[in-house]
């Protein structure tokens, strides 16, 4: 009779411990939670460039993807509340209810989107792989045993990387900062990632770096949002559209992506 | 918390792989620990003032500084003067040392405590210094460090966590792979459980030296 | 800016994230730690082994899975927040046992004569118990939060700014790693060494307080 108390009361200890998820999360939709407390909480990881950074002038969090976020919530006339996670922690803060959006360089993938809605995507990159100078040519002289990749933890590239160059090593880093570093003490041989924060690492590191012009998958990012939030959900594709239609959109891409936005079936609608 | 069959059956040969190498690391490491601990507790008796001076910054400095941050001392400073060890070299070395000092400190006290009669009297048979060591005092010592000694080993066992952080594919990476890949918890679920029965195993090892050396706590 | 004005700017905000989290995670694991250990001093039946699973499992469970549990799994706030969290559930689990080895190694005539003038239970803790328990305590207490210190290092690995994550990216703009880790060891070493001459200095107040009383 002891023995099943102790079991009780410890198996029940643990579940609290553990499952404070159950209590985290708003079950109404997150735009009707939005609109009466007037501030919209998003997630982003800091440190990639031109997607979420800071700026080393001001001090204040800028980038491609941050300014989307902050028209977005200005048409919606709320405030606009940035939330910074490491990129492992980013996913996680939606689904349990930290934040109501992503705004971040989200790819879209089928088995994520089994978790969380993806919006219309805000653009379509090219990912590279990023070598020291004159090492490797192309991508199949990456796929070797001997090569050590490194990607960020919880991005795609590592699953990605598992199937299109399945010889060599992966390894994941915490941050871009980390693997730009790896990369630069020869910890790895490349580093896997979309082409602007690739060349925002290059620049970082200037004349030591350069990309594999062959690219190894495209990439789509687009904002997120839980399953509980349809309204939400509705609004920002919305907007996305309405945004490509007026001409906010095509000021902002030339801004951080430095080129003229064409609207074709490649770039999005 | 999540808990699928599906998954761990899997990720199974990962799972088994990372537990490979948390252990292999545990022990190297641990092995490694205890002889510079010994080295270390033995130069402690030395007359010299500047050794036992090394000896004490030694440990002042690797008990005071977190072991992640030397290990990423090892491991990205290292390469900067051309240094370069495998991730999995650096990480043994880095426990090792970080541990050394804490073996130290624990033989260095059972050696002091060890009654300066013992010393007296095999210098009377004319012993050097390291047969008095070696003979005489060590195996004492090392005796009454067991119960210490083990309690230090568990904290390895815990320390080879940190390497998921320098690219090593331990036992705390494949469960963290796992969840930023399938959104389960399934992963950590399982690293608890195996930690948990190594550190059992550890003091019921522990608990079975302390009777077979019979010591008196 | 030169490079050693961007380290100085970077490691300095990561010392005071650093110097916020700390006193805040001692404070709650002491709290936490001494009201477990005086629980299990007590021997209630179930809440004993309940318990006592509680320390099996932070004395097993290596920090930096607990620490990416919580992360992932409780719904907080921040990062900062799962950080503190877990540095305290942690730590107190520690504490706990040292506290409860110190009131059981405290003389059974302070129990019996602090009841035989009829002390209710927390008076007679507050009044007679804790205060000698304290002192003997003192150095292991010390120790834990050396080991605390030395885990905020771990918390960098969850997007927390303190010192180690912000050498990280100062190294991204400056790349002189020998010196920055250097530095970030230096500081914990600053910081470590600090509470140990701080406890003592403490240890000596009261082994003096403790003389004139005798």
């Amino acid at each position: 009779m002891k023995k099943f108390w102790l079991t009780m009361t410890s198996v029940l200890l643990a579940l609290v411990l553990i499952n404070g998820s159950v209590f985290a999360g708003d079950s109404k939709d997150a735009l009707d939670k939005i609109v009466k407390s007037g501030k919209l909480v998003v997630a982003t990881e800091l440190g990639t460039h031109p997607w979420a950074y800071k700026d080393p002038k001001t001090g204040k969090i800028t980038g491609f993807t941050v300014e989307l976020a902050q028209m977005f919530a200005d048409d919606l006339g709320v405030e606009l509340e940035i939330k910074t996670y490491e990129w492992a922690g980013i996913i996680p803060s939606l689904l349990t209810g930290k934040v109501d959006m992503l705004a971040a360089c989200l790819t879209r993938t089928v088995p994520r989107s089994a978790k969380l809605m993806y919006a219309e995507p805000y653009v379509n990159m090219p990912g590279q792989v990023l070598v020291r100078k004159g090492e490797f040519k192309d991508l199949d002289s990456i796929n070797t045993k001997k090569v050590v990749l490194t990607a960020t933890t919880g991005s795609v590239w590592e699953q990605i990387a598992e199937k299109r160059l399945p010889k060599s090593t992966i390894r994941t880093n915490a941050t871009n900062a980390d693997n730009a570093i790896a990369l630069q003490t020869r910890r790895a041989d490349g580093y896997l990632n979309d082409k602007l924060q690739l060349v925002a690492a290059m620049n970082k590191y200037p004349g030591q770096f350069e990309l594999i012009e062959q690219p190894l998958a495209w990439d789509s990012f687009a904002f997120a949002i839980r399953y509980d939030s349809f309204k939400l959900w509705n609004t920002v594709n919305l907007y996305m559209r309405l945004i490509k239609m007026d001409g906010r959109y095509g000021e902002l891409f030339k801004k951080y992506l430095g080129y003229e936005w064409v609207p074709t079936s490649e770039t999005g609608s | 918390m999540d808990f699928s069959w599906h998954i761990i059956k899997d990720w199974w040969p990962n799972i088994l792989h990372a537990l490979g190498i948390t252990i292999i690391v545990f022990i190297v490491a641990g092995i490694l620990s205890i002889f510079l601990g010994l080295t270390l507790g033995a130069l402690s008796t030395s007359n010299k003032k500047f050794v036992t001076a090394g000896v004490r910054t030694y440990i002042s400095i690797f008990r005071n500084t977190p072991l992640l941050v030397q290990l990423f001392f090892l491991f990205y400073g290292l390469p900067a003067v051309g240094i370069r060890m495998s991730p999995f070299t650096t990480g043994i070395l880095g426990i090792a040392l970080n541990e050394g000092a804490f073996m130290a400190e624990i033989f260095r006290g059972n050696i002091q405590s060890i009654d300066r009669g013992d010393w007296e009297a095999a210098r009377t048979l004319a012993l050097t210094r390291f047969q008095i060591l070696y003979y005489v005092i060590l195996p004492q010592a090392i005796r009454d460090s067991i119960p210490a000694v083990t309690g230090q080993l568990s904290i390895i066992i815990k320390d080879t966590s940190l390497l998921s952080l320098i690219m090593i594919v331990d036992l705390t990476r494949v469960s963290n792979q796992i969840y930023t890949r399938l959104f389960d918890l399934t992963g950590f679920s399982v690293a608890l459980i195996l930690y948990i029965l190594m550190n059992i195993l550890m003091t019921s090892a522990s608990k079975l030296a302390e009777k077979r050396f019979q010591i008196r706590r | 800016m030169n490079e050693y004005q961007v380290i100085f700017n970077f490691l300095g905000a990561g010392l005071l994230e650093v110097l916020g989290l700390i006193p805040i995670c001692i404070i709650f694991s002491l709290i936490l730690g001494a009201g477990i250990g005086i629980i299990q001093t007590l021997r209630i039946p179930v809440i004993y082994h309940g318990i006592s699973c509680y320390l099996i499992f932070m004395r097993g469970v290596p920090p930096l899975l607990l620490l990416l549990i919580i992360f992932f799994v409780a719904g907080f706030d921040s990062a900062r927040v799962s950080a503190i969290f877990m540095l305290s559930f942690y730590h107190a689990a520690y504490i706990a046992e040292i506290f409860r080895g110190g009131i059981q190694s405290l003389p059974r005539g302070q129990f019996e004569a602090s009841d035989s003038i009829a002390l209710r239970f927390h008076q007679k803790m507050t009044y007679v118990i804790i205060p000698q328990v304290l002192r003997t305590i003192l150095p292991a207490l010390t120790g834990q939060y050396i080991i605390l210190i030395k885990d905020t290092a771990l918390v960098s690995a969850i997007g927390v700014m303190e010192i180690l994550y912000n050498a990280r990216q100062a190294m991204q703009v400056v790349y002189r790693p020998l010196l920055v880790y250097f530095l970030v060891a230096l500081l914990f070493y600053i910081l470590c060494f600090s509470l140990e001459c701080l406890s003592s200095y403490f240890e000596k107040r009261l082994m003096l307080e403790k003389g004139l009383n005798q």
